[in-house]
C-alpha cells in the first residue's frame, strides 16, 4: 500500500539531452574521448554496484546505498572539476568517485567492513593509483559535508589558490541545519565551492514533499544571495554544463553555486529497504524511461561515438574490471581487532594502552579484568 | 508411633550466676504429666535462695533422674520428657574444669603445686590472679549457662566483615584473617589497630599495680562510645565496652588458661654477681644494660640444654614442635594493657645490642607504633615486674599459647641469705617464678631449666661461657 | 619541560585574558595558517576582549567574524583544518556550543580516524565555559564530561595565566584536535609572573600543584586556586593534582598520588553525576583500591541546571566544600 500520493516535481529545469537520447539544447564542449571516459565511468559503476547487490545478497558485504539511474548527477558534477580539487561525497555518489579513479577495490574493501588502515595496509594507495580529484572519505551523517566544504573552499580563498570545493546533498538532507549553515557562511564569506542537490525524491520513505514546501530546492539559494541553476538530473550534459560554469566561477572568485539536479531513486534506500512498502512503483517506470544511461548510449550510438561492439566490450571490460577488484578486495584480511584503537590521537595514552591490553587478552581467552594495580596483568 | 514426637534429656541449668550445683528440694510434676512451659517443674535450693526450674518444654514427663534431697551438679540430666519440640540450643556445661582437673590429677608429684594453682586464692597478690580464678570457674561454671550458647568474643567466619581496603590488604600482609578480628572502627568497622591488637599474643603480667588500674578504653573508636551510667539489680555501675586490645587480652587469657596445665614454680637466684656485671657494662657502654638483657642471655643456652621448652604444641598434627631459633617475647606494659613484643633471635645478638632493642621496643610498644610483625614469632617469654612492684614475692605468669613456658622476674633485692648452717649474709637475690605447660614439660625438667639460668645468673664465668 | 616553573628569563605579570591575548598573537606570527574564527573577536576583540586589537595586527583574513552559527563555524573551521589551516574557532560561551555538537561528533573528533589517519584536523576550539560571574542562562556551563566523553580530542583545560600560556601554545601547534577551555571568572581573578619567552608544557602530563602526604586533591582549571586555599585551611597535608588535560588523563600522575595518600577527594565545578569526578573515582577503584584508607569523595556541583545568580554561590563548589570533603574524607576510620 503506497502511503505517499506522488507529486511530480516541476520539470522547470534545464535540459540538453532528452530521455530519447536525443539533443534538445547545446551539448557543451567535449571530445570523443571525454564522451567515452563519461560513459565509461557509468557503466563501470552500474557494472559495480550490481555485483555489488549480489554480494550484499550473499552476505559478503553488509549494506550498500546504489545510485542506479542517478549517475549522470555525481558523474557530470565531479567530471566538471579540475585536478587538484576537492570533492565532499556522501554516500550516493559512486559514479562521480570512479570517473576520478577512486580505486574499486578500497571502496569495495570498505562496503565489506574493512578498518582504514587494514585497507591502506592491503591494497594501499601509492601515487599511480591516488586520483588527480581529492576526495574525502564518504559522509554518512547527512548534511555534516556541507560546512566542511565551505570551510576547504574558505582555506583556498584565504591562500589566494584557485581551488574549488564540491559537494553533495540530497532532497532530504537540505532539511538539516548543516544546509543551512553551509549555505548561510557559504554566501557570506563568497568561498568558491558547488553545492549539488542530488534530488531523488526520496529520503528512504519520506518524499521530497515533505521536505520542504519550496517549490523548488534550487531557489533555497535565493535565502543565501547564493546563485542557483535546476537541470535534468538524468542529463549528463546539463549538469555537467551546469556544473562546469559553477566550478569555473567559484574558481575565478566569483564564489557559491547552488545546483539542484531532478532525478529519481529507482531503486531502495539502501539494501536494507524495500521501496514497494511506501511507494507507487508506476512512477517508478516512468523514472525508468528516463534513465541517465540508457539516454546517453543512444546518443553516443547515434552520434558514431560509440558502435554496438564497443558497449560489448565496455560492458566486459567493466565487468573484468569489477570482478579483479572483487578479488583483489577478497584478498584482505580481516581487520586485525587492535585496529579500532588506531588513529584517534596522536601518541599513546595510558588508557589506550591498557585498553589495547584488556582487548588482547580477551582475544586470547585470558581475563583483560585483573590488573588491580595499573601495573600488570594477574 | 509418630516420627514428630523426640525425647528431649533436660539438663540442669545455671540457677544463678556462676554456681556449680544445686539440691533438688521438691518435684512439682510426676512422670507421666503432660506439661507446657508454663509450668514449674522444680524447685531447688543453692547456696542463695531457692529458685524454680521452670518446665523447658510443652510434651510429656517421661522421667525425673533424681530424688527430693539429691545434690546435681550443673550440666546433670534431672528429667526426661516426650515433645514434638525439642528446644534447639541445650547448653554446654563445664568441661574446662574438669579436663583441667584431671590433668592435674594425672601429674602425679605435682598434683600439690597443680591445686594450689587451680584454688589459688591466697597467694593471688593481683586481680590479674583473680582473673585467672575467675576464667576458671567461670569454666567450671559452664560459659553457656544463660541461653545464649555463644561466646561473645569473635564474629564468625560467615558474618561479613567491614574495613577499608588498605585494612584489609594490612591483615592480608600480616597473615591476619580478618573475619576473627573485632572491629572497633563506626558500624564494626575492623580498623589497622585492631589488626595489630588481633595479632598480638597477649601474655599475663603479674603486677598489682598495673591491674589494679581499670583498664582503660582501648584505643579507637571504642573511646567514642561513652561510658555509661547505669544499675543493676544491686546498685548502680558504669559500663564499658570490652573490646580492642582489651578484648583479645581477655581472649587470649582465656584460650591460654583453657588449654594448658599451667604450673608454676619459684626460684630464687643469687643476684650479687649479676648486679656486679651489670654495673661494669653499665659503665664500658654507651647506655645502661638492662637486667632483663642479661636473664634473657642466660635464658637462651638454658633452651638449647632443654629444647622442650622451646617449643609448641601442633594439636591439629598431633606433634611437638621444637624451635630452633629464639625468638623472646617481653612482656610490655602500655597504657591501653599488655603487649608482648617479640625479640628475634636472642641467640645471635650481644647485651649490648638486646638492651638497645628491648628499650626501642618497649617505646616503640607504649607509642603503639609497633608492626604486627614485631608481635609475632616468639618462642619463649620473659616478664619482668621489677619496676612495677616492690613487694611481690610470687605469681603465676599466664603461658603465651602456643607457647610452653614463661620466666617471671621481679625486683632484685636485698635478702637475708643463709650462707652455710649459721651464718646469715644480706645478698642481693632475683626472685624467678616460671609458669610451664604440663603436657609437654614435667616439673623435673622445669626445675633443671631453672638450676641451669640460675647458674648463669649466678656466675658471670657461666654466662660468658655459654655465649 | 613540563612545568612552567622550569622556563626561564624574564617574567611580567599577566592575567589570563592577557596571556591569551599574547599568545594567540605569537602563535599567529608564528604560523600565518592560524587564523581565529568566531562571533565579535574582530573590532570589539571578543566579549572578553581576548582577541583585542588582533584584527589590527593580522587584518580580516586572520581574524574571521562569522555568521551567528556555533555549528555552522564550526563545521567550517573543521573544513578549513581538513586543508592545513590551523584554525582556532572560539566558542563564546560553552552553553551554545551543543548545536555544534553534531560536528564535533561527525567531523572534528572523527575525520582523523575514519580516514585512517590520512586527513588532519589540526584545530584548537576555545571553548569558554564556567560560572560565578551572575550571567544569564546558559552562560555559565561546565559541561566538560560531553567531550572527554568523545574520542579522537583532547580537552585541555588550564588553571591560571602562567600554566594556560604553555597549553595553548601546544594546543595550537600540535596537529589533534583540542579544546581549550577557558574559564571566565578566572580571566581576570589575578595576575601571576608569566614567562615572556614562548614555551610549551606537555598535553597529558598533570601537574603536582602542591605536595603532601595525607590525602590527594584532583581539580583542575578555576578549582584549582580554591583547593590552595582549602588545603592552607586544612591541617592534613594535601597534595593537590591540577590535571591540564582532561583528556587523555594523565592516568599515572594520579594512581601515583592516590597510592601514596590513600585518599582522595575530587574536585570539580561541574554537576556530580557523570562529572569526570566519577571517572576518577572509578579508576582509583580499579588500580588503587587496596590502598584506600576512605572511600573517594566528589566535591562538585549539583545535579541541576544552572542556578538563578542569588543562589550561585550556594551552587558553585568554593574552597569551603572543598575543605568539607577533606576533612571528612581525613576523619574516616580505616
Amino acid at each position: 500500500m503506497a502511503l505517499w500520493s506522488e507529486e511530480q516535481p516541476s520539470e522547470d529545469f534545464h535540459r540538453v539531452l532528452a530521455p530519447d537520447g536525443t539533443l534538445v539544447g547545446d551539448p557543451p564542449d567535449l571530445d570523443d574521448d571525454a564522451l567515452k571516459e563519461l560513459y565509461w565511468a557509468m557503466k563501470l559503476t552500474r557494472a559495480f554496484e550490481d555485483r555489488a547487490l549480489r554480494l550484499q545478497r550473499s552476505g559478503e558485504l553488509s549494506i550498500i546505498s546504489r545510485c542506479r539511474g542517478e549517475e549522470a548527477t555525481p558523474l557530470g558534477a565531479a567530471a566538471a572539476l579540475s585536478p587538484g580539487d576537492w570533492c565532499f561525497p556522501l554516500y550516493r555518489q559512486r559514479s562521480g568517485l570512479v570517473y576520478w579513479g577512486v580505486p574499486l577495490d578500497r571502496q569495495l574493501a570498505n562496503l565489506m567492513g574493512a578498518e582504514p588502515e587494514t585497507i591502506d595496509e592491503h591494497l594501499p594507495m601509492d601515487d599511480a593509483r591516488e586520483p588527480p580529484v581529492n576526495f574525502s572519505p564518504g559522509y554518512v551523517p547527512l548534511g555534516a559535508n556541507l560546512p566542511n566544504t565551505v570551510g576547504s573552499a574558505l582555506a583556498d580563498k584565504l591562500n589566494d589558490r584557485d581551488t574549488v570545493s564540491l559537494t553533495f546533498v540530497g532532497d532530504g538532507s537540505t532539511s538539516q541545519g548543516d544546509f543551512h549553515d553551509a549555505l548561510n557562511f557559504a554566501g557570506v564569506f563568497e568561498v568558491p565551492a558547488v553545492f549539488i542537490c542530488q534530488n531523488n525524491q526520496w529520503a528512504i520513505s519520506v518524499p521530497a514533499h515533505r521536505q520542504t514546501a519550496s517549490e523548488t530546492f534550487a531557489q533555497k539559494g535565493d535565502a543565501y544571495g547564493v546563485p542557483h541553476e535546476r537541470v535534468d538530473g538524468n542529463d549528463i550534459f546539463a549538469v555537467y554544463e551546469a556544473a562546469r560554469n559553477a566550478v569555473e566561477r567559484a574558481r575565478n572568485g566569483g564564489g557559491p553555486t547552488f545546483i539542484e539536479c531532478v532525478t529519481y531513486r529507482i531503486v531502495e534506500h539502501n539494501t536494507a529497504d524495500e521501496p514497494s512498502v511506501y511507494r507507487d512503483e508506476e512512477q517508478r517506470d516512468y523514472w525508468l524511461e528516463r534513465d541517465p544511461i540508457d539516454r546517453f548510449e543512444t546518443f553516443l550510438l547515434d552520434e558514431g561515438v560509440l558502435t554496438e561492439a564497443d558497449v560489448e566490450d565496455v560492458e566486459s571490460e567493466a565487468d573484468e574490471e569489477v570482478a579483479s577488484a572483487i578479488e583483489a578486495a577478497r584478498e584482505v584480511p580481516e581487520s586485525d581487532p587492535q585496529r579500532m584503537f588506531d588513529n584517534h590521537l596522536r601518541g599513546e595514552s595510558w588508557k589506550q594502552s591498557h585498553q589495547r591490553a584488556e582487548l588482547e587478552r580477551e582475544l586470547e581467552g585470558e581475563n583483560p579484568f585483573t590488573d588491580w594495580t595499573g601495573e600488570g596483568f594477574q | 508411633m509418630s516420627s514428630e514426637h523426640q525425647q528431649f534429656e533436660f539438663r540442669m541449668p545455671d540457677p544463678g550466676e556462676g554456681l556449680t550445683e544445686a539440691e533438688i528440694e521438691t518435684w512439682l510434676v510426676a512422670e507421666g504429666d503432660a506439661v507446657d512451659e508454663a509450668d514449674v517443674l522444680c524447685e531447688v535450693e543453692t547456696d542463695k535462695a531457692i529458685v524454680e526450674i521452670p518446665v523447658p518444654v510443652a510434651g510429656t514427663v517421661l522421667e525425673l533422674r533424681a530424688e527430693p534431697g539429691d545434690v546435681v551438679a550443673v550440666g546433670d540430666v534431672i528429667a526426661v520428657f516426650e515433645t514434638e519440640n525439642p528446644p534447639s540450643d541445650q547448653v554446654a556445661v563445664g568441661k574446662g574444669a574438669d579436663s583441667e582437673a584431671d590433668a592435674t590429677a594425672d601429674a602425679g608429684g605435682e598434683s600439690e603445686e597443680s591445686t594450689e594453682d587451680a584454688e589459688n586464692v591466697e597467694s593471688a597478690v593481683s586481680p590479674v590472679d583473680d582473673a585467672a580464678e575467675a576464667s576458671e570457674t567461670a569454666d567450671a561454671a559452664d560459659t553457656g549457662a544463660s541461653s545464649s550458647g555463644e561466646s561473645t568474643a569473635t564474629q564468625t567466619s560467615d558474618e561479613r566483615v567491614f574495613a577499608a581496603p588498605s585494612t584489609r590488604r594490612y591483615a592480608r600482609e600480616e597473615g591476619v584473617d580478618l573475619a576473627a578480628v573485632d572491629g572497633s572502627g563506626p558500624g564494626g568497622r575492623v580498623l589497622r589497630a585492631d589488626v595489630d591488637a588481633h595479632s598480638q599474643q597477649a601474655a599475663t603480667t603479674e603486677t598489682g599495680s598495673e591491674a589494679g588500674q581499670p583498664a582503660p578504653p582501648s584505643s579507637g573508636a571504642a573511646a567514642s562510645e561513652a561510658e555509661g551510667e547505669d544499675a543493676d539489680a544491686h546498685g548502680e555501675v558504669v559500663r564499658r565496652p570490652l573490646s580492642g586490645l582489651r578484648e583479645t587480652i581477655a581472649e587470649n587469657m582465656v584460650e591460654s588458661k583453657q588449654t594448658i596445665p599451667h604450673v608454676t614454680s619459684g626460684f630464687e637466684a643469687d643476684a650479687t654477681e649479676l648486679v656486679a656485671l651489670k654495673e661494669r657494662l653499665d659503665e664500658k657502654l654507651d647506655a645502661p644494660v638492662s637486667y632483663t638483657a642479661l636473664v634473657m642471655k642466660a635464658v637462651v643456652p638454658a633452651l638449647q640444654e632443654f629444647p622442650t621448652l622451646n617449643a609448641t604444641i601442633d594439636d591439629e598434627a598431633g606433634e611437638i614442635v621444637e624451635k630452633r631459633y629464639y625468638n623472646l617475647g617481653v612482656a610490655t606494659h602500655t597504657d591501653d594493657g599488655l603487649m608482648v613484643p617479640v625479640v628475634h633471635d636472642v641467640d645471635r645478638k650481644s647485651v649490648a645490642e638486646l638492651s638497645t632493642e628491648l628499650g626501642d621496643l618497649a617505646e616503640r610498644t607504649r607509642e603503639r607504633s609497633v608492626d604486627a610483625s614485631d608481635l609475632r614469632g616468639g618462642t619463649f617469654t620473659v616478664t619482668n615486674t621489677g619496676s612495677h612492684s616492690e613487694h611481690g614475692t610470687f605469681g603465676t605468669p599466664i603461658i603465651r599459647h602456643p607457647e610452653v613456658a614463661i620466666l617471671g622476674m621481679s625486683r632484685i633485692q636485698n635478702k637475708p641469705v643463709a650462707v652455710d648452717d649459721t651464718e646469715m649474709e644480706v645478698r642481693k637475690v632475683l626472685p624467678l617464678t616460671l609458669s610451664f605447660d604440663h603436657r609437654l614439660v614435667d616439673g623435673v625438667t622445669a626445675a633443671q631449666f631453672a638450676e641451669y639460668v640460675i647458674e648463669a645468673i649466678e656466675d658471670a664465668d657461666v654466662l660468658v661461657s655459654r655465649l | 619541560m613540563s612545568d612552567a616553573a622550569d622556563v626561564d628569563g624574564e617574567t611580567s605579570e599577566r592575567n589570563l585574558v592577557e596571556t591569551i591575548n599574547e599568545t594567540l598573537a605569537a602563535e599567529m606570527h608564528n604560523d600565518d595558517s592560524v587564523r581565529l574564527l568566531g562571533y565579535d573577536i574582530g573590532p570589539i576583540g571578543g566579549v572578553y576582549r581576548t582577541t583585542k586589537d588582533l584584527i589590527d595586527e593580522f587584518g580580516d583574513a586572520r581574524v574571521i567574524d562569522t555568521p551567528l552559527s556555533e555549528n555552522g563555524l564550526l563545521g567550517t573551521a573543521v573544513g578549513m583544518a581538513m586543508r592545513g589551516e590551523r584554525v582556532i574557532p572560539e566558542i563564546q560561551f560553552m552553553g551554545f556550543f551543543y548545536p555544534a555538537f553534531g560536528q564535533f561528533m561527525y567531523t572534528l573528533a572523527k575525520m582523523h580516524e575514519r580516514s585512517g589517519g590520512a586527513i588532519d584536523v589540526p584545530l584548537t576550539v576555545r571553548m569558554v565555559c564556567g560560572g560565578g560571574v551572575k550571567s544569564s542562562e546558559y552562560h555559565s556551563e561546565s559541561t566538560e564530561s560531553y567531550l572527554v566523553h568523545t574520542p579522537g580530542v583532547r580537552v585541555v583545560y588550564p588553571s591560571g595565566p602562567r600554566e594556560a600560556k604553555g597549553l595553548l601554545t601546544a594546543s595550537v601547534r600540535h596537529d589533534d584536535p583540542v579544546v581549550f577551555m577557558e574559564h571566565k571568572k578566572l580571566y581576570r581573578t589575578h595576575r601571576e609572573p608569566v614567562p615572556d619567552e614562548e614555551y610549551t608544557l606537555p598535553l597529558d602530563e598533570a601537574r603536582i600543584a602542591r605536595e603532601g602526604e595525607d590525602l590527594t586533591v584532583i581539580t583542575w582549571g578555576a578549582m584549582v586556586r580554591q583547593a590552595e586555599v582549602a588545603a592552607d585551611r586544612v591541617d592534613a597535608d594535601v597534595e593537590i593534582v591540577d590535571l591540564r588535560t582532561l583528556s587523555p588523563l594523565d592516568v599515572e600522575t594520579v594512581l601515583d598520588s592516590v597510592k601514596k595518600t590513600g585518599r582522595c577527594v575530587v574536585f570539580h565545578e561541574a554537576r556530580r553525576t557523570l562529572g569526570l569526578g566519577a571517572e576518577l573515582t572509578a579508576v582509583i577503584n580499579e588500580y588503587a583500591f587496596d590502598r584506600l584508607h576512605a572511600p573517594v569523595q566528589r566535591a562538585t556541583g549539583y545535579d541541576v541546571h544552572f542556578p538563578s545568580n542569588q543562589i550561585e554561590d550556594e551552587y558553585l563548589p568554593d574552597a569551603q566544600r572543598a575543605e568539607y570533603a577533606i576533612e571528612a574524607v581525613m576523619s574516616y576510620e580505616f
